[in-house]
């Protein structure tokens, strides 16, 4: 397959550019697309999502940071959604806070693995806020440490979900 | 064992995206602040903030800033007693960095407890 930006909206980088000058977000590598190693009915799941969806009384998000978190937080994956909260300023949440599943289909995917549609879940999903004007840093801590703890729950796969 | 074999494969997978990665999305976003820090350039740099307040929205940001200010004013027009050994501790035995912190967080409470709430999620 030809190496290319279409994995990506065109103008995108403009847009977030001219919303958030200084970005200087120019991405333009291809991220080659993998393939499953065993049916869907036997693969683990995790799910990793910006949503900055979080457990009731963990340590918010920081929405307030002018440069932003670049923490992310473990989200069992059999909580129920009044278990958690979104903290988070930059996407509408007005029909997450209704049904958290819109953006964050947590209980979606537990049906899934109870209908032995999926092989079952990692113990933990994880979040972190978008809201990241440090790419350096980004990279360096939060992907990192992020990818790092995904890996530790052993999926077969992972749904990554922007906000 | 497993769990170092795991690891070891992501920092392989982190480190070949990073070598293929162009120098483009390399470069810190922060570039662009600090250098304006460097030149004082301070419209870029207020321009920044105000984005951030208005989540995107210059003149939003300008409004969200000045309604901060004009509820905390609004507090103070009573002379109501204030904890000011409280103020005067915080200020002189935290770091600055903590305090701006806390400027920027203090910015945001008086933009909610003011009632009106044009932010899309919640601090």
């Amino acid at each position: 397959m030809e190496k290319s930006n279409e994995q990506l909206r065109p103008g995108l980088w403009a847009t977030v550019n001219e919303r958030y000058p200084g970005s200087m977000i120019t991405k333009d590598s291809f991220v080659p697309l993998a393939q499953l190693g065993k049916p869907l009915s036997e693969s683990r799941f995790s799910f990793v999502s910006t949503a900055g969806v979080q457990r009731r009384g963990t340590l918010p998000f920081d929405t307030v940071h002018p440069v932003g978190d670049y923490t992310f937080r473990r989200v069992p994956s059999n909580s129920k959604p009044h278990d958690l909260e979104i903290h988070q300023l930059k996407y509408p949440t007005d029909g997450a806070m209704q049904d958290l599943n819109v953006i964050f289909p947590i209980e979606r995917l537990q049906e899934l693995a109870a209908e032995k549609i999926i092989g079952g879940l990692t113990t933990n999903f994880f979040s972190f806020i978008g809201y990241n004007m440090d790419a350096e840093r980004f990279e360096k801590t939060l992907a990192e440490n992020l990818a790092e703890a995904v890996a530790a729950e052993k999926p077969d796969a992972v749904l990554l979900s922007p906000a | 064992m497993e769990r170092d074999s795991a690891n070891k494969l992501v920092t392989s997978h982190v480190r070949r995206w990073r070598t293929g990665c162009p120098r483009s999305i390399l470069k810190m976003s922060l570039a662009y602040l600090k250098k304006a820090v460097e030149q004082n350039d301070i419209e870029k740099l207020i321009r920044y903030v105000r984005l951030h307040f208005g989540d995107g929205n210059e003149e939003a940001g300008r409004k969200e800033i000045d309604k901060a200010w004009v509820e905390a004013l609004k507090l103070m027009l009573d002379l109501p007693a204030t904890d000011r050994e409280f103020i005067l501790e915080i200020v002189a035995t935290r770091d600055a960095a903590t305090l701006a912190h806390l400027y920027f967080s203090l910015h945001f409470y008086f933009v909610k407890r003011s009632g009106e709430w044009i932010h899309d999620g919640e601090i």
